[in-house]
C-alpha cells in the first residue's frame, strides 16, 4: 500500500514539475489567439509595416514570456492595453506554443 | 573729354549689370520648359470619385467567402472581369505575345526566386490577384481595397468560429469585411507595393528602384512621389485603359511612341516625355541629348538610395543547416546575407547604376532555352543599339547570380521551392524538388545538377531625384572612371580623344602663339626707328 502512494506521490509530483516546465502560465484558447494576433499585432509588425516582423517563431518560449509580463515598456503599450487579459493571454498561448523553441514551430519561409 | 569717356564707361557697365541680374532673375522665376509643361499636366486633381460604395445596397450583406464579394462587385461592374482576365496581371502572361512562353505563368526564369512552376508554386501565388492564389476568382479588393487585409485567414477564421458558435467574434469579423468591401479606392501605394516592392521574395529584394521606402517617401527620394512634393500615386503615370496597366518594360517596350501629352492627350502617361516634352530644359545644349540619353540616365543618380537592395544571390550555398535545423543570419543594413533555404545573399545602398543602350525590351531565356555554362549567362539583357531610333543609354541594375542548371541539357532549372508543396525549402533536396519543379514545366531533367553563373536586368525608372541631385556633365564627359566608360563605337567629348590629333592640334597651336610671339618682337623691335622718323 505505501508502496503505492509513494509511486502516486511520485507520479503526481512528476506530473506537476512537467507541466511547471511546460507553462509558466495558464494555456488560453490557441485558436482565438491566432486570430487576435494577426488583427492586433501584424498590421504593424510586418515586413513594409511600421514595426519590426514578428511571428510566432521570432522569439522562444520564454522571450514570448517575458515580453507579455512587462509589455508597458513596449512602445505599443496603449495598443495592449486596449485588449482585455484574456485576449492576451490567447495571444500569448498561440505565440508560446508556435515559438521557435516549442515542439511544432509556425512554418512561416 | 576723359570725363565724358569715363561717363560712358560707367553707364555701360551699370546697364550691362542691370541687364546680367534682369535675366538671372527671370531664369530664377520661370522654371524650365519641360517643367512648366508637367506642372499643367499634372494639376493636382482632387477628388474625382462619384460613388461611396459604403451606401450600395449591394454591398450590405453577410459574406462568407471571396467569390461573394467578387459578384458583388460585378453586379455593377459588369465588364471588370472579362477585362482583367486579358491581363498580365490576371493571366502572368505576356499579353504582347502568342501562347504560354513568356512571363511567370510561362517558361520565363529569373535569377532570384527562379521560377512559379507555372504558377504551381503556392508561395509564389500568393501575390497573384485571386481569392486564393489562382484558384476562386479575381480578388477585385487586392487593388482597389483601402483595408489591409489577409483575406484567406479572414474568412478561414470566419468559418471557424462560425462552427464554434462563437457569435461574438463571428460578428466582429464580419463587421471588419464589410467595412473593408465598402473601403473602396483607385489603387494606392500600398495596393501596387504589396507586390511590386516585395518582388522577388522579400522587400527590396527585385527592384532597385521600387521597395516599401516608395510608400511614403521624401521628395528628395522620389521627386514624383514625395510625400512633401508632388505625392504621386503609381496610378499618376501607370494609366489604365480597360485594366490594362501601362508601364510594362521586359520583351515589349512601355511605349511604342514617345508622344508627349500636348500630342496627343489620350496616349498613356507613362514616359517622362509624356509630360515633361522631349525638349525640357533650359539649356539647348542638354536638349541635345534627349536622343541618345534617356532622362532617367541623368536624373536616377543612383538607385536604392533609402533601403538597401539586393545585388547577388548564391544558391549554390543553400542547404547549411545548423544542429539540423535551417538558420538566418543577418548582415549590414540588417538584412540576411545567408539563409538556408535561400543560400549567400549580399546588398547594396546607393547603387550607381550600369548603363546599356536600350529600346524598351528587354530579352530573357526561358527553361526552354540552352545556355553556355562556360560564360556568365545572361539570363535577361537590354535590347537596343546606337543610331536605332528608340534607343536611348539607359540605367540598370545587374543582378548577379549562382543558380541551378542541367549539366546534361545545358539548360536553367525549376526547382519546386514553397514548404507548402514540400519544396526545396522543406526537403533541402535538390534532386527531388528538381525533379518533381521540372516535371510541373513538362520539360526534361537529367539529374545532373550544376551552377552557373548568370545576370539579369532591371531598367531603372522609378525614384527620380530633384534636379539639384541630378548628375554633373562631366560623370560622363572625363577621360577615366566616367559613367559610360563601357559603351563603345562612339565619339564623345571629354571621354574619348586621338593621341595624334591631339598632338597636331597642340602643335599648331604653340606655332600659332610661336607666330604672334615673333610677330610682337617684330614690331616692337621696328617701332622705335618709325617713331624717330
Amino acid at each position: 500500500m505505501l508502496k503505492k502512494l509513494t509511486c502516486l506521490f511520485l507520479a503526481a509530483g512528476f506530473v506537476f514539475v512537467l507541466i511547471g516546465t511546460a507553462t509558466a502560465f495558464e494555456q488560453g484558447n490557441e485558436r482565438k489567439g491566432k486570430y487576435m494576433f494577426r488583427k492586433n499585432c501584424r498590421s504593424c509588425h510586418q515586413e513594409g509595416k511600421s514595426a519590426e516582423p514578428l511571428n510566432p517563431v521570432s522569439k522562444t518560449q520564454a522571450q514570448w514570456e517575458r515580453a507579455f509580463e512587462r509589455y508597458e515598456r513596449l512602445e505599443c503599450a496603449d495598443e495592449w492595453e486596449g485588449l482585455s487579459e484574456t485576449d492576451r493571454t490567447d495571444i500569448l498561448t498561440y505565440l508560446y506554443n508556435h515559438a521557435y523553441d516549442s515542439p511544432s514551430p509556425a512554418t512561416c519561409e | 573729354m576723359q570725363t565724358r569717356l569715363h561717363l560712358i564707361c560707367v553707364i555701360t557697365l551699370a546697364a550691362c549689370l542691370a541687364f546680367s541680374w534682369q535675366t538671372q532673375a527671370a531664369e530664377e522665376s520661370s522654371p524650365a520648359p519641360g517643367r512648366a509643361m508637367a506642372r499643367q499636366a499634372g494639376i493636382m486633381s482632387g477628388d474625382w470619385t462619384t460613388a461611396d460604395h459604403s451606401e450600395m445596397e449591394k454591398l450590405q450583406q453577410t459574406f462568407e467567402s471571396g467569390p461573394e464579394i467578387t459578384e458583388a462587385c460585378l453586379s455593377c461592374h459588369s465588364k471588370a472581369d472579362d477585362q482583367l482576365s486579358h491581363t498580365i496581371h490576371w493571366k502572368w502572361l505576356s499579353p504582347y505575345e502568342d501562347g504560354d512562353l513568356i512571363g511567370k505563368a510561362g517558361y520565363s526564369v529569373n535569377n532570384f526566386c527562379i521560377s512559379t512552376n507555372k504558377m504551381e508554386d503556392q508561395k509564389c501565388s500568393s501575390c497573384h490577384i485571386g481569392w486564393n492564389g489562382k484558384e476562386d476568382g479575381i480578388n477585385c479588393l487586392r487593388c482597389h481595397g483601402g483595408a489591409d487585409m489577409d483575406w484567406q485567414a479572414q474568412f478561414k477564421d470566419y468559418q471557424f468560429f462560425k462552427e464554434m458558435g462563437e457569435t461574438e467574434l463571428v460578428e466582429e469579423i464580419q463587421a471588419d469585411i464589410k467595412k473593408a468591401v465598402t473601403d473602396i479606392t483607385r489603387p494606392t501605394r500600398q495596393n501596387c507595393g504589396s507586390c511590386h516592392f516585395n518582388g522577388g521574395g522579400g522587400e527590396a529584394v527585385k527592384h532597385g528602384d521600387l521597395d516599401a521606402s516608395l510608400i511614403k517617401p521624401k521628395r528628395s527620394l522620389d521627386v514624383h512621389m514625395g510625400i512633401d512634393g508632388q505625392d504621386f500615386s503609381c496610378t499618376r503615370c501607370h494609366t489604365t485603359q480597360e485594366h490594362q496597366v501601362s508601364g510594362r518594360v521586359y520583351s515589349t517596350p512601355a511605349v511604342s511612341e514617345r508622344k508627349s501629352l500636348v500630342e496627343d492627350d489620350l496616349a498613356p502617361k507613362i514616359s517622362c516625355e509624356s509630360c515633361h516634352t522631349a525638349t525640357p530644359h533650359k539649356d539647348g545644349k542638354i536638349n541635345d541629348h534627349t536622343d541618345m540619353v534617356a532622362c532617367q540616365s541623368c536624373h536616377i543618380p543612383e538607385f536604392a538610395r533609402a533601403h538597401a537592395t539586393e545585388m547577388t544571390w548564391d544558391w549554390s550555398e543553400a542547404g547549411k543547416l545548423k544542429d539540423g535545423e535551417p538558420y538566418i543570419e543577418k548582415g549590414k543594413y540588417d538584412r540576411p546575407v545567408y539563409k538556408s533555404i535561400k543560400g549567400t545573399f549580399t546588398w547594396e545602398k546607393d547603387v550607381v547604376p550600369k548603363y546599356y543602350w536600350y529600346n524598351g525590351s528587354v530579352a530573357a531565356l526561358t527553361a526552354k532555352d540552352v545556355i553556355d555554362p562556360s560564360k556568365t549567362v545572361r539570363v535577361s539583357h537590354p535590347v537596343g543599339e546606337r543610331g536605332e531610333d528608340q534607343s536611348r543609354i539607359f540605367p540598370f541594375k545587374v543582378h548577379w547570380a549562382n543558380q541551378p542548371y542541367d549539366k546534361v541539357n545545358n539548360t536553367l532549372v525549376t526547382p519546386l521551392l514553397s514548404k507548402a508543396n514540400d519544396g526545396y525549402w522543406k526537403t533541402f533536396d535538390w534532386q527531388d524538388s528538381l525533379s518533381r519543379g521540372m516535371e510541373i514545366m513538362d520539360l526534361p531533367w537529367s539529374g545532373e545538377l550544376g551552377f552557373v553563373e548568370t545576370t539579369y536586368v532591371f531598367p531603372t525608372t522609378h525614384m527620380v531625384a530633384p534636379k539639384e541631385q541630378a548628375l554633373d556633365c562631366r560623370a560622363c564627359h572625363q577621360l577615366e572612371d566616367g559613367r559610360l566608360e563601357n559603351l563603345a563605337g562612339f565619339y564623345m567629348p571629354g571621354r574619348d580623344h586621338f593621341p595624334m590629333l591631339d598632338y597636331g592640334a597642340w602643335g599648331l597651336a604653340i606655332a600659332a602663339l610661336a607666330a604672334v610671339l615673333l610677330h610682337a618682337i617684330g614690331r616692337i623691335m621696328a617701332s622705335p626707328g618709325k617713331r624717330e622718323e
